[in-house]
């Protein structure tokens, strides 16, 4: 059973030293933020805050929390929380993280943390002199194919990697879909990279996770358009191609394409590394399992796909391929609570920064 | 009297501006785009005035549309979405409303909730449902709309207590008229062509879209209604047998009908809850295999509108079963669930100022 409910392993009892922790923001992520510490045996929710006391009061109640507030200073004054979750939009990171960390709590902040390198860079200094941390949400590296693919990596299944290829397909542009609504614009239309730039830091982080660090981007090229054409999109479609001294990485996000997906696929000198992480499913092809008689490969990827489909079912049924954020946060708390680093660095987060900031100079295409 | 109607653009919206219109009242039309009401036979009244405001926007400038205003009613609301779109539409919608008419002082308010905020679950089988009966609790146990639809109430009730507002709160059942006769609580409609019916002998709570707005003038106009919860429902609904036999007698093409027995999806729904159960996890299920959502929309009841008959003095059209013989030759064609026009976000109506709300008469 435990195969195929992973999430359950991580229900422990309740330790006596729990960290006190706050929500900014009560919109659609925070629902995940906040089942994950009601699951977390180092964390306590003691307040969660929201611009509309009816949201505010609302998540405080659905979720068991003891305060809710619409001033998240007040907030930060009167409940003295150790860890804060900023999940508002990223526009207001840089003011609402630095008075997180000058107020004494380390900060879970939502992607991208800060709209560019220099920013990102005074926020760690503050984190720095503040003595806290400040980790970003890459959640998607946690979801549970992906740290299958990592580990296979690790162990070199795949040989030397030599090919990623990273793709994002969200239907944003259908109608209803809150991205689509041009009466409120969402905010991330505001950003530089528009709607595009809000989701580039999970194509960024999941490439960066399986190249060696020492694998500097040594050439880029960036197609940016808006191939629906009309507001509030700035753009619906990114394609790019990263070159590294021996990596060829491919980033492609597409908002009107059909079914949503997230996809990797790292090829190596010995063999292939894939995962879906919206209907999780992950499978690593290396050369001795398929042998000398390679008509078997077809065989092998359908039984791994049929072994791993009843797991997956019940997971996108449980948490609707969040399972990452959620391994994230545990793993983030346990690193907290026992003084070890967390799962998400600050060298992970300055690489997907500058990779980010790479391919947003590349001018849109008209 | 001067009224504001929210969500004057939807299915009820344009049949409650009409009604206000004919009993003599002037109406001032929320909506969030001024074309969607391009084709509405009051667009060109005199005792008319369209505003486009986004009431989900915090910083919602209301104070013109709400000058002079006497009264307002209350229909915006999303009726699809998850929670979170749910709750970003019609309960931070009605929380930057309520706001503004304090500002305003502005202090009737009719709010148009629904019948679907009662806890159909707890009720017994064959029950009366009437306004004394239970609701939801918690607001979130069977969906998103039910969710939002309380919280809604409960701000009101909240303003209310505060002395902040007059309110009077309607909860009609399923809304239906010749062109739009299909309703959720018959079944599933993949298709105009394939009909999925669920259930037989249960009544359905259908309420004429034309007599929901009558009675939201009535409320408005009566002081007697002031604190009252009143729930609409037509006299003598029809069974769901009944109902989706005759309303696919009089669509054209005749659909293709697959009747489901309710007791195969509750036996589906227990099998879901026990898995739930063994597992020590909340799996989330389709809403179709929820013991909650199957009785909040299936379960055979009966329904009361006695109250709004006493206090409103309301009478509700016809039979159903009688209405939906309108449905002539040429509706017959249309599909069952058709709603108002789609919406053309950027259409070259410019005559309303999205921004500002500018007045146009």
């Amino acid at each position: 059973m435990s195969l195929l409910l992973p999430w359950r392993r991580r229900v422990q009892p309740r330790q006596t030293r729990l960290l006190r922790a706050a929500v900014i923001g009560t919109g659609r992520i925070s629902e995940q933020h906040l089942r994950a510490l009601a699951q977390d045996p180092h964390a306590l929710t003691v307040a969660v805050c929201d611009l509309s006391p009816a949201l505010a009061r609302f998540t405080a109640e659905r979720f068991g929390v003891e305060a809710w507030f619409t001033d998240y200073r007040e907030m930060l004054r009167l409940c003295q929380p150790e860890v804060v979750h900023v999940l508002t939009p990223a526009q207001s990171h840089a003011r609402v993280v630095s008075d997180c960390l000058r107020a004494g709590a380390h900060v879970m902040v939502e992607k991208p943390a800060a709209l560019s390198m220099d920013s990102l860079q005074a926020l760690l200094r503050i984190a720095s002199q503040c003595e806290r941390v400040l980790m970003e949400s890459q959640n998607y590296r946690f979801n549970s194919p992906m740290l299958r693919v990592l580990s296979q990596l690790a162990e070199q299944a795949v040989g030397e990697v030599r090919e990623v290829d990273v793709r994002l397909a969200l239907p944003l542009r259908s109608p209803g879909n809150r991205y689509a609504d041009s009466h409120l614009p969402h905010p991330s239309h505001r950003l530089p990279g528009g709607v595009v730039h809000e989701f580039m830091p999970h194509l960024c982080s999941l490439a960066l996770a399986t190249i060696p660090e020492d694998q500097q981007p040594q050439a880029a090229r960036a197609w940016w358009r808006n191939e629906g054409g009309s507001p509030p999109f700035r753009f619906d479609d990114l394609d790019a191609v990263v070159l590294t001294a021996s990596v060829h990485v491919r980033l492609r996000m597409s908002c009107h394409t059909w079914p949503a997906s997230l996809s990797i696929t790292v090829r190596g000198t010995a063999g292939e590394a894939r995962a879906e992480l919206f209907r999780p499913h992950g499978y690593v092809l290396g050369q001795a399992r398929g042998g000398g008689a390679l008509q078997l490969a077809p065989v092998l990827e359908g039984l791994s796909a049929a072994v791993r489909t009843p797991a997956s079912i019940l997971s996108k049924l449980h948490l609707g391929g969040y399972d990452g954020l959620h391994e994230m946060l545990h793993r983030a708390y346990r690193a907290l609570a026992s003084g070890s680093s967390l799962p998400v660095t600050e060298s992970d987060m300055l690489r997907t920064r500058q990779l980010m900031d790479l391919l947003l100079q590349h001018e849109p295409l008209a | 009297m001067n009224v504001l109607v929210t969500g004057a653009a939807g299915f009820l919206g344009r049949v409650v501006v009409a009604d206000l219109l004919a009993s003599g009242h002037s109406v001032r039309a929320l909506v969030r785009h001024a074309a969607q009401c391009d084709d509405a036979p009051w667009r060109r009244s005199s005792q008319f005035a369209l505003f486009a405001v986004d009431l989900r926007a915090r910083a919602v400038a209301l104070a013109p549309a709400l000058r002079g205003v006497d009264a307002v009613v209350h229909l915006a609301a999303s009726m699809s979405g998850d929670l979170h779109d749910q709750l970003a539409t019609t309960v931070l919608g009605t929380e930057n409303l309520l706001r503004a008419m304090v500002d305003a002082r502005v202090r009737r308010l009719v709010l148009v909730s629904s019948l679907a905020v009662y806890d159909f679950h707890r009720m017994r089988s064959w029950s009366l449902l009437s306004e004394a009966s239970p609701v939801e609790q918690p607001c979130t146990a069977r969906d998103p709309y039910v969710a939002a639809k309380l919280l809604q109430e409960r701000l009101s009730l909240e303003a209310s207590a505060r002395g902040e507002l007059d309110i009077t709160i309607l909860r009609p059942g399923a809304l239906y008229s010749p062109q739009k006769p299909w309703t959720a609580r018959l079944g599933i409609c993949p298709s105009p062509k394939f009909w999925i019916t669920i259930g037989s002998l249960a009544a359905v709570p259908l309420v004429h879209v034309e007599s929901c707005a009558r009675a939201v003038t009535l409320a408005l106009e009566s002081s007697q209604a002031i604190g009252s919860t009143m729930n609409l429902v037509d006299d003598r609904p029809p069974s769901q047998w009944r109902y989706a036999r005759r309303l696919r007698q009089f669509t054209q093409p005749r659909p293709r009908v697959l009747p489901l027995p309710l007791i195969l999806l509750q036996v589906c729904a227990l099998a879901a809850a026990v898995i739930n159960r063994v597992m020590g996890i909340q799996l989330r299920w389709p809403q179709l295999l929820r013991s909650r959502s199957l009785a909040g929309r299936f379960k055979p009841l009966r329904y009361s509108n006695s109250l709004a008959r006493k206090v409103l003095g309301w009478k509700p059209m016809g039979s159903a079963i009688e209405v939906l013989k309108t449905r002539t030759s040429a509706n017959a064609r249309a599909p069952v669930f058709a709603n108002a026009r789609p919406i053309e976000p950027h259409s070259s109506q410019q005559e309303v100022n999205s921004a500002t709300g500018v007045l146009h008469r």
